[in-house]
């Protein structure tokens, strides 16, 4: 199950929440803090991904990796995840290379579910 | 992918003709991704009628956003296309409905802003398919309960 994945990620330092949008923008699974429009931001960030995926093709980047957004308050970052996408929120000051770590292998078993 | 009840209905047409402000009237609260009233990404809200949530996403009209509209039809069940009456059917609106057609994407038809021109219904049935066409004006909240019967009946 999906949503055993992102309460696993979201126990990892530093991340505050979790969600698995399809490339539609339709929400797969959520786990994010109760304050969030879930559904709403689902819709947004599959645009952006998929505005920041066009960007970089365009630029030929080769295949996105992963899309950063910085806030003042946070970081969401986002990963492709086969039929749909990875997002995860994270407080301002992270260990980017641990969080990468612990994406990669909940996108590795989320494509393997979603597939 | 299984969606089990839920609908992704992709609000489309090209600039100005009123897409962001008929999801206002006919949603309420809705999220948008705007500047200066020009919309850059999307609109998204969403209605639950009869136990079916429906989720509603408007793209931009501006055509150096065309590329959002591929994006935002991905994985959509209907679209609903919005002209504006005080222009009439456009080169645009045909190459949004060929795009449609080419997806295979059943669309109904809502004409806007009625209250400052007006379409001819069967021009439109001359020339496309639409499941079918209401007249109205989102700003006036006129025709949005047609709209949305007409929606909810041929959503599957």
């Amino acid at each position: 199950m999906i949503d055993r994945v992102l309460l696993e990620l979201n126990k990892t330092e530093g991340i505050k929440g979790s969600m698995v949008v399809g490339k539609d923008g339709l929400v797969i699974a959520s786990q994010l803090p109760g304050n969030i429009d879930a559904e709403l931001v689902g819709a947004m960030a599959s645009a952006a991904f998929g505005a920041a995926e066009r960007t970089a093709s365009e630029i030929g980047m080769g295949n996105l990796e992963q899309t950063m957004i910085e806030g003042e308050h946070g970081k969401i970052l986002m990963v492709d995840a086969g039929e749909g996408i990875l997002a995860i929120l994270t407080e301002s000051k992270v260990n980017l290379g641990l969080i990468r770590i612990t994406m990669k292998r909940a996108v590795d078993k989320i494509k393997a579910m979603l597939s | 992918m299984k969606k089990d009840n839920k609908i992704k209905v992709v609000v489309i047409g090209s600039n100005d003709v009123g897409k962001t402000t008929l999801m206002e009237n006919l949603i309420g609260r809705i999220g948008k991704v705007e500047y200066k009233g020009i919309t850059t990404a999307i609109d998204y809200g969403s209605l639950t009628i009869n136990n079916k949530k429906i989720h509603f996403f408007g793209t931009p009209g501006q055509k150096r956003f065309e590329f959002m509209r591929e994006l935002t039809l991905k994985g959509t069940d209907f679209a609903l296309i919005v002209l504006d009456a005080s222009k009439g059917i456009t080169k645009e609106d045909e190459e949004i409905i060929r795009l449609l057609e080419s997806k295979k994407i059943p669309y109904g038809v809502f004409i806007n802003k009625i209250d400052i021109g007006d379409i001819d219904i069967s021009e439109i049935y001359n020339f496309c398919n639409p499941k079918f066409v209401v007249k109205g004006c989102a700003m006036k909240k006129d025709g949005l309960n047609e709209l949305i019967n007409e929606v909810v009946t041929h959503i599957q």
